[in-house]
């Protein structure tokens, strides 16, 4: 029998120990209810929702979304309901499932992240804070707090101060530190480190000479951007001794295995619930039948066995 | 709802570059409404990535077929990679949806004559449409515009009780011009409008309405680039006079007064 459980938030009374190590990514997934009729979501190992911030956002201009080569470049803007209805409306539901359900939060200042995040505590259904502050779609707020390692370690503090719940906190890309600000945030009283948000990119369209999306710039996510996350996971899973959770184009159990082997106790599927809406549990599935073939017996044994000592590197 | 990956019956070039395709999906299209749709994977791996959202455009049986009395047929105009793709699939080969989803159209009890204004690839869902509402023993006339003779729908392809009325923008075949030059003449006789195109046509129709003081309901079906068809990505969003709205699952189909355009 092969043990898949893995635990986010060790360090953390309440730890957020999942059944599996499979999510799915904020954004891309909603609450959970909109694919509800297609899978088994009880199943999955947690459900990331809709990045939320105090009061509802009306988000950015259309268009919004555009395809890239094996990818998809967007710029919502966190359009999303609020937390006050979030816990009004969705929590109740969430509360009758097993699956734990992670709340991303989102915001414009300091103060909002810890608005939201003290609205989440002992609220029935949640289990989780995923701090967004890596979104490159909003004019304020979001990725302006990642980039920074003071500002980072900042609001992960501030947040932490007002929340006993688990916290994640998910790391932008469009840094050249990453490493160092997944330790500041580590330090500051993460549990765990979430990566990659999407990295900034732009289309143009020919014919009108102009950038094709609303917001000009938007966020690059898919199957294109896996190799770039992947490298990032591993550099972060070096630099923190806190679970690390892989993000960025997994499209099958290959792609979500090279994740677990860079370093990260867990994973989101992202995208590709846009592709395949079963995708998560086919990671899922793949997992399982590669651990049996393989005669794994506990997801541990994978979690960083591909990272190289630093001895052993050619210079 | 469901995903399905549903065989293809027949796949054929109807106009230039617009294809007709028929595939046996018995839950997808038992269960689907005129102005609903379905999320078509077009493409073997990820590239094209995003499904594209293609309107149910008829469910029932493929005339002179015995196979499958619940098929779906999909109509679409290839426009980059992921509808080559589609339009090279034969039958036989597989084909993935996910649907139908959506709200569709609304037929009220009262709607005796219904008129259908199709700007081009808008005749997609409206077809379904007028065969549900000839079933149900409406009247209906379609308006239908294309660009020129050879691109508008084959009037063979309608139930025989629809009176088809064609205009094209090169005056090749039909009256000449846009559907809603002539729009107006029909108005009057009609109960209620349902209407599929590009969005300057839906803003043409706000101005007429507004012109010939008419408050005649016109329910209009929205294309949107969608991500997920679900309603989790906030990609297809469109402003309403009640807040943005989703276009998969708030819509696709909408009121006309009732959009921001």
């Amino acid at each position: 029998m092969t043990d898949l459980s893995t635990d986010l938030a060790p360090s953390n009374p309440k730890s957020l120990r999942l059944r599996n190590p499979v999510m799915t990514a904020s954004g891309t997934f909603g609450y959970g209810i909109e694919f509800a009729k297609l899978l088994d979501v009880q199943r999955l190992g947690a459900i990331i929702c809709k990045g939320t911030t105090l009061r509802p956002r009306r988000g950015n201009p259309q268009p919004r979304l555009v395809e890239t080569t094996a990818g998809l470049l967007n710029a919502i803007g966190l359009q999303n309901i609020g937390v006050k209805a979030l816990i009004r409306e969705k929590a109740p539901i969430w509360a009758t499932w097993e699956v734990p359900v992670i709340v991303n939060v989102a915001g414009e200042t300091l103060e909002e992240y810890v608005a939201v995040a003290g609205s989440l505590e002992g609220v029935a259904g949640v289990s989780g804070i995923e701090l967004n502050i890596s979104c490159p779609n909003v004019a304020r707020g979001g990725a302006a707090f990642g980039s920074d390692c003071k500002t980072a370690a900042e609001v992960t503090a501030a947040v932490r101060a007002v929340t006993t719940l688990p916290l994640v906190v998910k790391l932008t890309p469009n840094v050249v530190n990453i490493g160092e600000i997944a330790a500041a945030v580590c330090e500051a009283g993460a549990d765990a480190v979430s990566l990659i948000n999407t990295l900034v990119g732009l289309r143009i369209d020919i014919r009108a000479r102009r950038p094709l999306l609303g917001n000009i710039t938007g966020g690059l996510s898919g199957p294109a951007v896996k190799p770039v996350a992947l490298r990032l996971v591993y550099e972060v899973a070096r630099a923190v001794d806190k679970p690390v959770v892989g993000v960025g184009g997994i499209c099958t159990a290959a792609d979500a295995l090279e994740f677990i082997m860079a370093g990260a106790s867990a994973v989101q599927v992202g995208t590709a619930n846009f592709v395949n809406p079963r995708a998560s549990l086919d990671v899922l599935d793949g997992i399982v039948e590669f651990m049996e073939r393989e005669g794994v017996r506990h997801i541990g044994e994978l979690i960083g066995v591909a990272q190289v000592p630093q001895e052993e590197r050619i210079v | 709802m469901k995903q399905a990956s549903s065989c293809v019956i027949s796949n054929t070039e109807i106009t230039p570059g617009v294809y007709l395709m028929w595939l046996e999906s018995p839950e997808i299209a038992s269960a689907a409404n005129p102005g609903q749709f379905v999320m078509v994977r077009c493409s073997d791996g990820y590239d094209p990535l995003l499904r594209r959202p293609l309107s149910v455009h008829r469910a029932g049986r493929v005339a002179g077929s015995r196979r499958a009395a619940n098929a779906l047929a999909l109509l679409f105009r290839i426009k980059g990679p992921g509808t080559r793709w589609l339009g090279r699939r034969r039958a036989g080969e597989m084909v993935d949806l996910v649907g139908p989803l959506g709200r569709g159209f609304a037929l009220g009890r009262d709607v005796h004559n219904l008129l259908l204004v199709a700007g081009g690839m808008g005749i997609a869902p409206l077809v379904a449409l007028a065969e549900d509402a000839v079933a149900l023993d409406r009247s209906v006339t379609i308006i239908a515009g294309a660009a020129s003779d050879v691109d508008l729908y084959p009037g063979r392809l309608l139930p025989p009780e629809v009176e088809l009325v064609t205009v094209t923008e090169d005056g090749s075949s039909g009256r000449q011009g846009l559907v809603t030059d002539i729009l107006p003449e029909y108005l009057g006789w009609s109960d209620e409008v349902f209407a599929c195109g590009p969005a300057e046509m839906y803003g043409s129709i706000v101005g007429l309405q507004k012109r010939l003081g008419s408050r005649k309901p016109v329910q209009v079906c929205f294309e949107e680039h969608m991500g997920c068809g679900l309603g989790a990505c906030l990609g297809c969003v469109v402003e309403t006079r009640r807040g943005p709205k989703r276009a998969c699952k708030d819509g696709p189909v909408f009121y006309l007064t009732d959009l921001v355009l």
